[in-house]
């Protein structure tokens, strides 16, 4: 009996040794579990953000260019008008008196040539008389100089009452022309977005904002354009062509494609900063009711969409020597072991950073966890790690976000 | 001495010759050269570095690089750690002893089998031997392992690593990495001694030996449940 609980006390020692170093060994060596992704060509958009609002391509703003009474409207708000068409009438009563006045002007200017032209003859008699008299001698020379003088002088008259009467004519012109602004018609084919003018006002000339002023507003809406406001410090990466994604504040879920049209050379006064104003065409789909003036958001994408190798933003790591300027790396994942390789990167987005040299794609890159990731030492043992449970996952956040 | 290896294979003649003449010496000075032995050897192989950085890391803080620096100038590097481990081991593995003795010798009181104290000692003593396997396979892994393994990893006797594998953030990690399964044996060679000293029951024996194990772990058990 002995005997057998010997051995077997023998075997357990044995054992108590052994099984551990072979469950070990079986086990492998322990590795530093890690998340782990794949390079690969990832469409990176780096964008900015701007805020505008929409507006028809051509918006007029309709003023009197004379100051009357509106007599009658011809069209109301809505209405798709073509170009020349007459909208409003204004009062012409001022205009036409005026156009009287300067008819009556005008006639007495052409009696007055009469006039000048009969004295022109009178004086003209005067000074053959005058000169066939002093050729006998029975007049003496002051006389013909006097006559000739006034010879002179009535066909000196005669000219100026001859510009009178062109400048009368002007002036009629002129009058004619006031009251044709009496008409108002419009400048372009579209429809009235806008009538703020009601019959009985005055309309005046002005470009203020006050009653009378404005007389109305026609657009043309057959295409819809996008004025956002950019802030100086983006607005050098902007260029023509640039795709952006315009959402109104009507529709909020729905992104209308755009194309960056026009950007301003001259800068916006926007509170403290400066804004410039740059223009996008909109493809609006037809069942959309966009309105001239609604407010929207936009990201213009800055890139050009192309796919380039790139890792997740969280893998780089950037470390700092001193003054020296800041070094990028990522740990990639060579035969299950960390290797620790400079990066020059590229552009970036808030989720992928492109990567120009130092990785290739198809090279697997260890992404997280963020502390695991500082603590890696080059030839450590790594391997991907399983999807945390939920008692895990809780902590694992948590080390992320302190 | 045979009772080095009888201890093992025939543990009841041991503690019945140890009743006549009650030695501790050997068995005390055998199990602390094997865990000072065991903490050097680590110390000497781990990778410095690596040590450090997981070391501050195993502080739960968040450190930048530079705080970092900061704290392994305070560090006391792996080397001075192995030595200085090394000699609290033999210190601590000491006081132990003393404090198991202690309470054998009330537990004899309180149940009505004296025990003396140099019984006592004797007992906690030779019962541990099986710490010594613990401190066998721990050197093995040491040889066999890269410098950049946690000192954890290598009690392979104990709880986590050998049939689970914890997390540091997982309330039972410290309990699971602090139980070593040598302990049931331990429990059952004092179990044996008392009963073999004291003639008395299993039972009796084996309360003896596992109230203290109950009342540790039991506490290290309430605080994991309470976090």
């Amino acid at each position: 009996m002995k005997f057998n609980k010997k051995w077997l006390a023998a075997v357990l020692v044995v054992a108590v040794v052994a099984v551990p170093l072979i469950v070990k060994k079986a086990r492998g060596t322990s590795a530093t579990e890690v998340d782990l992704a794949v390079v690969a060509a990832q469409q990176v958009q780096p964008s900015i953000l701007a805020s505008g609002v929409l507006a028809f391509r051509n918006e007029v703003n309709l003023t009197a260019e004379v100051t009357a009474k509106v007599r009658t409207i011809l069209i109301k708000e809505g209405d798709t008008v073509t170009q020349g068409q007459t909208l409003l009438l204004l009062d012409p009563e001022i205009y036409n008196n005026a156009i009287e006045r300067e008819q009556a002007s005008l006639r007495q200017s052409r009696i007055g040539i009469e006039r000048q032209r009969d004295l022109v003859a009178l004086r003209q008699k005067t000074y053959e008389r005058s000169r066939v008299l002093a050729e006998q001698r029975l007049i003496d020379r002051a006389r013909l100089d006097e006559d000739r003088n006034q010879l002179d002088l009535a066909r000196a008259d005669l000219r100026t009452s001859e510009e009178s009467l062109l400048q009368a004519e002007s002036v009629l012109n002129d009058a004619r022309e006031q009251r044709a602004r009496t008409e108002i018609r419009s400048p372009i084919t579209g429809r009235v977005v806008s009538l703020p003018i009601k019959v009985g006002e005055t309309a005046v000339p002005s470009t203020s904002a006050f009653a009378g002023a404005q007389l109305m507003k026609i657009a043309d809406t057959s295409e819809i354009i996008a004025e956002l406001k950019v802030d100086e410090a983006d607005i050098a990466k902007i260029d023509i062509g640039q795709r952006a994604e315009v959402f109104a504040a009507a529709y909020p879920d729905t992104p209308l494609k755009s194309t960056v049209e026009q950007i301003a050379l001259a800068p916006t006064i926007e509170g403290q900063g400066r804004a410039y104003k740059v223009t996008v065409r909109l493809v609006a789909p037809a069942e959309l009711k966009l309105r001239s003036g609604m407010s929207v958001r936009s990201n213009i994408f800055l890139g050009d969409g192309q796919r380039k190798p790139a890792v997740p933003v969280e893998a780089v790591v950037i470390e700092t020597e001193g003054k020296d300027a800041a070094k990028r790396y990522v740990w990639l994942s060579r035969d299950g072991k960390a290797a620790k390789v400079e990066v020059q990167t590229g552009v970036s987005d808030d989720r992928w950073e492109t990567v120009l040299k130092g990785v290739a794609a198809g090279d697997t890159v260890i992404v997280g966890p963020t502390k695991s990731l500082r603590l890696l030492r080059e030839g450590e043992a790594v391997i991907q790690r399983k999807a945390p449970d939920a008692d895990k996952a809780g902590d694992d956040a948590g080390d992320d976000a302190s | 001495m045979s009772h080095i290896v009888d201890i093992f294979l025939q543990p009841g003649r041991v503690f019945a010759e140890q009743k006549e003449r009650p030695t501790f010496l050997v068995p005390l000075l055998i199990v602390s050269a094997f865990a000072a032995a065991f903490t050097l050897a680590y110390f000497l192989s781990v990778d410095p570095v690596w040590y450090l950085d997981h070391a501050i890391a195993a502080g739960g803080q968040e450190m930048s690089a530079a705080e970092m620096e900061q704290a392994r100038k305070f560090m006391p590097g792996a080397r001075v750690m192995g030595y200085i481990g090394a000699a609290s081991t033999v210190v601590v593995m000491g006081i132990v002893m003393l404090l198991y003795a202690l309470y054998f010798l009330v537990a004899g009181k309180i149940t009505g089998n004296a025990v003396g104290f140099k019984h006592g000692l004797s007992l906690a003593a030779w019962s541990s031997m099986p710490t010594v396997l613990g401190g066998l396979v721990g050197l093995i892994g040491v040889f066999t392992m890269t410098p950049q393994t946690p000192i954890e990893s290598l009690a392979l006797l104990n709880f986590d690593p050998l049939l689970v594998e914890l997390s540091r953030d997982n309330r039972w990690s410290t309990l699971a990495k602090s139980f070593s399964l040598l302990t049931f044996w331990s429990a059952f060679l004092t179990a044996l001694g008392w009963k073999t000293w004291g003639r008395t029951s299993w039972l009796q024996g084996i309360v003896v030996a596992l109230l203290p194990n109950v009342l540790i772990y039991g506490a290290m058990a309430l605080y994991a449940l309470s976090k």
